[in-house]
Order: structure tokens, then sequence, then C-alpha cells
């Protein structure tokens, strides 16, 4: 886990960081010498309840927020240079209402100074690779919930220079919409071939797309499992009812404490508890 | 939308059934057209003295649009500069609420005593009245756009200026365009206003010398034309608003939608 152990360049990497909000005298950080690490190409999802540290981990990544203490590190780059290394997709869609579908999955290479012609074409071949080239011209209030996730998530591959940064996509999604763009984001991200980080509340999403879920517990947040899943790709729905995929989830619930007490029922209670 | 077209329609049997009672009820009260002329006395007036009161309008409408143009271009200025820098906004944000404190009927001769009775005089007091709500409603746009915008933009590695420029500035469109849309109306008789402290031309002036010969009619119908500028300034920026912001339009949108996505996956 040590980054400075890892053998080969890690293309995310906490170095025992501390984070925290209430000032230098704060007793209780986010985040307390946490170390984490992410290789070139891997898949990793981050799963634990509210206040574990989670989104402070993806902001800390993304350089929306400094670290108090350690480092973080994003395909060789590090503090003020966070900003713009990795792919990042905020809970809400965040699509500007007054672009087009085309000119909002070009706005990160507007944003780096690619010509807007060639941002746009760029947008458009992607857009077309996923089928969405219909909806180019629309605006964002004309799609659907799912639609716009999409959308997003394009924009997403096109900001980000080989890593994606994922807080909790499909959170605000019905359930069936949800699976549907879970399938979605599995050939997506394969065929984006960059590294993917997602934050997570739902178990199933974790193992479902990920190569490795990472189980914190917080506050301070902290690792209490860190699980490959060795489960064949590309993976189908029913993979979710085999006992390997069970037997995965019931290391995860026992690593979140749920089912383990009366108390600690809820995946959502109070942190650290 | 369709129906708030409709209530807009109302206004006018509503204006049509306020002039009818003016009308008949002025030749009933055989009311002397010195107090108060009758709509088609004033409608006769308007047509008859037109050689004289379209000169006049012309001055009006030009230090109307003049005090207008640079009201929203210097608001623009400094609500975005409000906007950047948290000092300035302290700097300047309590000379801005002063200057809509002073009695502009007070303050407007004193600035025909310092810039004579020419244009620039009226022009000033237009911007005075003008400026200010496009400079409240921008930098309150400004303030308020969704942070998620702005910190996914910080994300793509953008700069300070990038994100006013992508994010901020298209957001605090519509809040813009309301300011510019209340200042239409003020701005048209905040030139009239100028123009009684001094002038030689002008719909004031006019209103002015007409009122104090008991020429009423042609006080009406210069209120007419300084009115319908008004309205006409409010109309055109509405327009502009509509024309340049189809996003904030939802049967657009929807429309679009239909136009665009052929089937739902």
């Amino acid at each position: 886990m040590d980054a400075t152990a890892a053998p080969a360049p890690a293309a995310l990497a906490l170095d025992r960081v501390t984070k925290r909000f209430g000032g230098p005298g704060d007793p209780r950080p986010v985040l307390d010498g946490l170390s984490l690490t992410v290789s070139a190409g891997a898949f990793c999802a981050i799963v634990g309840p509210s206040g574990a540290g989670k989104t402070t981990i993806l902001d800390l990544l993304a350089g929306l927020t400094r670290p108090d203490g350690g480092e973080v590190r994003v395909l060789g780059r590090n503090g003020a240079g966070l900003l713009g290394a990795a792919g990042y997709m905020p809970q809400r869609d965040a699509l500007l209402p007054w672009r087009r579908v085309v000119d909002n999955v070009a706005l990160p290479l507007r944003v780096a100074g690619v010509p807007a012609a060639k941002a746009r074409e760029r947008a458009l071949t992607l857009l077309r690779r996923f089928d969405l080239d219909a909806y180019a011209l629309a605006r964002p209030a004309a799609l659907s919930g799912g639609m716009r996730q999409r959308v997003a998530f394009l924009r997403t591959v096109l900001s980000g220079r080989g890593a994606l940064l994922l807080d909790e996509p499909f959170g605000a999604l019905d359930a069936l919409t949800r699976a549907d763009l879970q399938d979605w984001l599995q050939d997506a991200a394969a065929q984006a071939g960059q590294t993917v980080l997602l934050v997570t509340h739902d178990v199933d999403e974790a193992l479902y797309l990920a190569d490795r879920v990472v189980v914190l517990a917080g506050r301070p947040g902290r690792v209490v499992l860190d699980l490959p899943v060795p489960l064949a790709r590309p993976r189908r729905r029913e993979i979710t009812l085999s006992p390997p995929f069970t037997a995965l989830k019931g290391r995860v619930y026992a690593a979140l404490g749920v089912g383990a007490g009366p108390h600690r029922l809820r995946l959502e209670g109070p942190a650290g508890a | 939308m369709r129906r708030e077209r409709a209530a807009a329609w109302l206004a006018v049997p509503m204006f049509a059934a306020t002039v009818a009672v003016w009308q008949i009820g002025v030749a009933l009260g055989h009311v002397p057209a010195w107090l108060l002329p009758a709509p088609a006395g004033v409608a006769a007036t308007l047509w008859q003295a037109r050689a004289v009161l379209w000169p006049n309008a012309a001055t009006t409408l030009v230090e109307t649009l003049l005090g207008f143009g640079l009201a929203v271009a210097l608001g623009i200025v400094l609500a975005v500069a409000i906007h950047l820098s948290p000092l300035l906004r302290r700097i300047a944000v309590p000379w801005i609420v002063v200057s809509q404190t002073v009695p502009l009927l007070a303050f407007a001769p004193l600035l025909a005593v310092w810039f004579g009775f020419g244009l620039l005089p009226k022009v000033l007091v237009v911007f005075l009245v003008a400026f200010f709500p496009v400079v409240v409603d921008l930098a309150d746009a400004l303030r308020t756009t969704d942070p998620d915008m702005t910190r996914l933009v910080r994300t793509m590695g953008a700069s300070r200026l990038a994100v006013l420029w992508l994010v901020e500035l298209p957001a605090a469109l519509p809040g813009l365009a309301s300011g510019v849309r209340l200042t239409a109306a003020y701005a048209v008789a905040g030139a009239v206003v100028a123009e009684w402290t001094g002038a030689s031309s002008g719909l004031g002036n006019w209103m002015l010398q007409s009122s104090s010969q008991f020429e009423t009619a042609q006080t009406f119908a210069a209120i007419v034309l300084v009115s319908a500028m008004g309205v006409a300034l409010y109309l055109a920026v509405g327009l502009a608003e509509r024309l340049a912001l189809p996003w904030t339009r939802p049967e657009q949108a929807l429309g679009e939608a239909t136009a665009a996505a052929p089937a739902s996956p």
C-alpha cells in the first residue's frame, strides 16, 4: 500500500494524506495519514459509509482541495498541477445548460486550449462511437437523467489524460436506468482505456464494475478491506447472482459491519460507529 | 407559457377600456381641455404637432439610448470587477449605493452647471438612473452561479478568467437580462428629468413649456410619446433576451428534444 514501495508508478496515489476541515486543531480529521494507490489502467471502486472521506479523496485527487499533510499524485503531477490532471465527474452531471451536447462534451478540450472546430470534431467523433450523435445538437434540458449521465461521462473521458474520477455518478438514477448505465459504463470505461476510480454507496455496483474494491471506514477514513475482484470480463447481469459474486459481497458487508449487530444495520449510519 | 402570453394580450382590452372611460368621462363631465384633454384631443395634437414633436422626440431618444448604452456597458464592467475582487467590492459598493440615494432633481441642475446644457449632462443623468439595476442584478447572478459547474471547470485546469468566461458569465446572462429590462423602463424617465433642469429641446423641455402655457393636450402628447419610448425599449430588450438566451425557454428545449432525439434506447 505504501506508494514509495510500489514497483511501477501508480496512476493515482495518496501518500500518508491528512485532511481536516476544522483547522489545525480539529480533533477528528477526515483523513489521517491515509495511503492508497491505484495502478495505471485499473478500475478501482471505493465504498464506505457517509463521512468516511470518499468524496474528500476524490476532491484531493481532482485538485479541488489541498491535503494538510502528506502528498497526492496523479499521473506524475502534484500540488497545483493536480487541477487538469484527471477527468472528474461530479454526482450531479453539471452539464452547462446553454451549451449543446456536443459543446458540453468538448468543454474540457476548449479549456485545454484546443481550437473550437477541432474540439467539436473530436467530441462528435466520441459521440458517434457511442451512438449518441443524434443528440449532439440537443440542449441538456431535453435529455433524460440517464442520457445526461452518459454525456457527462463522455465529457469526463475527454478531460482525463489517463485517469477518471467518478463521484457516485449514478446515485440519482432509478434502479433500471442505473443497471443500464452500469453496463454502458463497463463498455465505455474499457474503450476509454483509462484508470478509473469510482466512489459509490452501492456494493453491487462496485463489485460489478471494478477490478478492485476498497472499503473505507471512518472517521478518520481508513482502509478496512482491499479486495481484488477476480471476475472475468465482460461481465453480465447474471454474474451478480453467482456464488463467487455473493461471496465477495459477503466480505464487503462484513468489512462495512453491516449485519454485525442490531445497531450496525444501516450503511448510512453515523461515521466511525 | 401560452397562458402567460394570453394574459399579456389581456392588457390590450384593459388599455382600450381605460381610454374609453377617460374619453366618455371628459365628454359627459364637460371637463375643459386645459384641465384634462380627452384622448381624442391628445391624438389630434400628436398628429398636428408632429413637425415639432418629432425633433424633440429624437433628442430625447438619443439621450436615452446613449445613457442606456453607457449604463449597460459600464454596469457590466463594474459588476464583473466587483465579482472578481473582494477588495473592490468593499470599496465600490458603498459608493454605488450612495449614488442611488442622491436626489436626482437636485443633482441634475449641478450637472448642467458643470457640463453645460448640451447632450452630456442628460446622458449622465440617464446613466446614473440606469446603471444601478444592471450592476446589482449581474453581480448577484455572478455570485450565485451553481458551484458544481465552477468546480467542474476548475478540475479541467481552467484559469480564473476561463471560469468567468465559460461558466459564470453565461450562467449570469438571464440575471443581466432582467437588470437591463428594468433599466430600459427607467432610462427614458431619466432623460425627461434631465431635460427639466435645463435644455433647449427634447420632450421633457417641450412638456414643461406646454404645461406652463396650459397647453395640456401637448403635455399629454409628450407623455404618450415618452411612455411609448419606454415600452418600446423594454420590449426590444425582452425580444433580444429571447433571441440570445434560447436555453432559458423550456418549450424551445422540448421542441429540440423531439427534433433531435429519434428514440430512447
